[in-house]
């Protein structure tokens, strides 16, 4: 037995032993989260303005990936997938921001009133915002919050949506329009 | 002038600034009559400048490390619950294993066939190459391993394999491994002297130790498959001169085979081309090509030689951090035994998994695959039949023992397999009869090969051991059962 056979068999075992232990003790997936946790946990901050929803996306994001784990391989590009799957969930919740819309109003007002009046009333139409781009066509929101709050070019976007620039930009008007009506409309 | 109705369209752009100038100059203008349109920007700018305020906001780091904590606790806690239900994701587990190993046993035979290429004495000027490089004490190489097609697994993708490595005689050997799509890297000390193979991952903070028994460090010693003195020319006569050409700026000197003697029986086909420099007789590329009818090709390429440099003793000392886990209670699968207790082994195993009878053919590949369509087969069955049965039954099988039992038939039909590749690459004349005997056939003769007393070791059909002369042999196989009729 030659020396590099068998420091290849050997290879071979332990890649089998440690594949079953990469597999088993979740480590590529805290790999993941380390990696991949501050952009997932920022944009959603960045759509809902407030921690505990963002740490709520961030889990949700997350554990979805873990329950199918296994379907995903080497090629996955997870910066891309990752940020598009936030920013879905991320609507998603401010969609349910409207319906708890009094509380949150009232609990804001009370954690806020030290602040000054014009960042207290800010903070309100941002959340009125948010609520608006929670009630867009999903589309239409996804690429909202990718121009306006992430600043991404509409090229950019349409990679991480898989469209040409052009279609971004027909969204990205069509949800402006929207979101002009429905919010200056209750102001 | 445009109409009201076609500058209304044109707002949100406006807003945006994206509008050519002469498009945004006609709304200028139509602003400034329009109240409408004006209250219209108005609205879109409020909705853009309050987006604006919303832009840029990140967390803080503490904010990050409790989110992850909480997450990867709750992963934790369900890990368990979601393994053993999941029938989804215990099936891939168990298949990628199997699949793994495949690659891992490919791998090995492809490595094994190549090293044995160079094996005979036929041309002066080649075995001048050998001696050169028998006298050499270090060695440092780079290894490329291409593997596609591989039996039982549905992928079309190549698998990779890169190794760089460092040997000496005095030290051992050191192989620094990558697997292609892999980020994280292997690195395996082979320790004569310290009789382990040590293997560490360091991107995982773990590390699995092999012990060395004497008679594998013997096996070592004594055989010859080793890079390092590989180089003697080709075995049989089918090789063709290549001249000199010149390879990152040494001038060299190759041959080519095309013998399918140098694939031991296991490939269909084989290439292999060895390049030397003419200067120093040292081999500066080696390349072997192999594939099979079905599909399945395998290529190594060796370069980046270099020969007798200083190398440390430091180079061959493992460095383990102490954060760094041991696997110790962890059930390593046994080496392959490449002698004849491992043949009898392997032949036991293949004997009982196809019921009753033997392969017809001692090509590794072929038996490889019989086992993987078998296994993926019974995981299926059993992964099915876990998920169906209620807890309070036990299943008299669990996959986990599965696993084990899989991966040592494995490893015993692999001895086996390879021990015959040696026999043939050491001329010992073996032959096989697997197509027409089977474990009922107690007197027949089911392998052999020469043993060292100008006799023959025979195995029978029962797996019983037994050494006779040339002309006892010659009548035993004479009185074979016939080919079983198609
Ligand atoms: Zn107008």
């Amino acid at each position: 037995m030659s020396i590099l056979v068998f420091a290849i068999y050997a290879s071979g075992v332990a890649g089998l032993v440690f594949w079953e232990i990469i597999l088993l003790s979740s480590d590529v997936f805290r790999k993941l989260v380390d990696e991949h946790g501050r952009l997932v946990l920022n944009t959603a901050f960045g759509v809902l303005g407030d921690h505990a929803g963002a740490e709520d996306v961030h889990q949700e994001v997350f554990m979805a990936i873990w329950r199918n784990w296994h379907t995903y391989n080497g090629d996955t590009k997870w910066r891309g997938y990752l940020y598009r799957a936030t920013i879905r969930k991320a609507i998603d919740h401010a969609k349910r921001i409207r319906r708890d819309k009094g509380a949150v109003k009232d609990l804001q007002l009370g954690v806020d009133n030290r602040k000054p009046d014009g960042e207290m009333i800010a903070s309100q139409m941002q959340d009125k915002l948010r609520m608006c781009i929670g009630n867009l066509p999903k589309r239409q929101a996804e690429v909202f919050v990718m121009a306006r709050i992430d600043g991404l070019a509409y090229d950019k976007i349409g990679k991480v949506l898989d469209c040409s620039a052009k279609t971004v930009r027909v969204h990205m008007h069509r949800a402006l329009k929207k979101l002009a009506k429905e919010f200056t409309g209750a102001l | 002038m445009k109409k009201h109705d076609e500058i209304l369209e044109l707002l949100a752009g406006f807003v945006l600034g994206e509008l050519p100038q002469e498009q945004a100059g006609d709304v200028r203008k139509h602003l400034a009559g329009c109240d409408k349109c004006t209250v219209e920007v108005k609205r879109l700018r409020a909705v853009l400048d309050c987006a604006e305020q919303m832009k840029n906001k990140t967390v803080d780091e503490t904010v990050f490390i409790s989110a992850r904590e909480k997450l990867i606790a709750r992963v934790e806690s369900g890990k368990g619950e979601t393994l053993t239900n999941s029938k989804v994701r215990r099936r891939w587990i168990m298949q990628s294993k199997v699949a793994k190993w495949a690659v891992a046993a490919v791998i090995i035979v492809g490595v094994f066939v190549g090293f044995t290429m160079f094996g005979g004495t036929s041309s002066v000027a080649w075995a001048q190459v050998a001696e050169r490089v028998e006298q050499v004490k270090t060695s440092a190489y780079h290894v490329y391993i291409e593997v596609r097609n591989i039996p039982g697994m549905d992928t079309e993708k190549a698998t990779t394999m890169e190794q760089n490595i460092i040997e000496s005689t005095e030290y051992g050997m050191r192989m620094d491994m990558r697997m292609g799509g892999e980020s994280s890297s292997t690195i395996i000390y082979v320790l004569p002297a310290d009789k382990i193979v040590l293997s560490i991952m360091p991107d995982q903070k773990k590390f699995v130790e092999m012990k060395l028994t004497d008679e594998l460090l013997d096996q070592m010693r004594k055989d010859t498959y080793d890079p390092k003195m590989m180089i003697a020319g080709f075995v049989g006569d089918k090789y063709i001169e290549l001249g000199r050409k010149v390879i990152d700026g040494i001038e060299v000197e190759g041959i080519e085979s095309t013998d399918p003697k140098i694939g031991l029986g296991m490939f269909d086909d084989v290439v292999g081309r060895a390049w030397a420099s003419v200067e120093t007789s040292l081999p500066v590329l080696i390349e072997m090509e192999y594939a099979q009818a079905d599909g399945m090709t395998f290529k190594l390429i060796m370069d980046g030689f270099q020969w007798d440099i200083a190398l440390d003793a430091s180079e061959f000392t493992p460095v383990i951090p102490d954060d760094y886990e041991k696997l110790a209670d962890m059930k390593m699968p046994e080496m392959p035994e490449m002698n004849e207790k491992g043949a009898v082994k392997g032949l036991e195993v293949l004997g009982t998994i196809m019921d009753g009878k033997y392969p017809p053919k001692m090509n590794m590949m072929d038996i490889l695959k019989t086992l993987n369509d078998r296994s993926m087969k019974e995981i299926e069955a059993l992964v099915n039949t876990e998920t169906e049965t209620t807890k309070e039954v036990e299943t008299s099988k669990t996959t986990d023992e599965y696993m084990d039992t899989m991966v040592e038939d494995h490893t015993a039909v692999m001895g086996l397999c390879m021990f015959y590749m040696q026999l043939i690459q050491e001329d010992k004349d073996p032959a096989y009869y697997g197509d027409r005997v089977t474990p009922a056939d107690t007197d027949a003769v089911l392998m052999r090969w020469l043993n060292d007393e100008e006799g023959y070791r025979v195995i029978f059909g029962d797996l019983s051991i037994g050494d006779f002369s040339p002309e006892e042999l010659g009548e035993m196989e004479a009185k074979l059962p016939p080919l079983p009729v198609e």
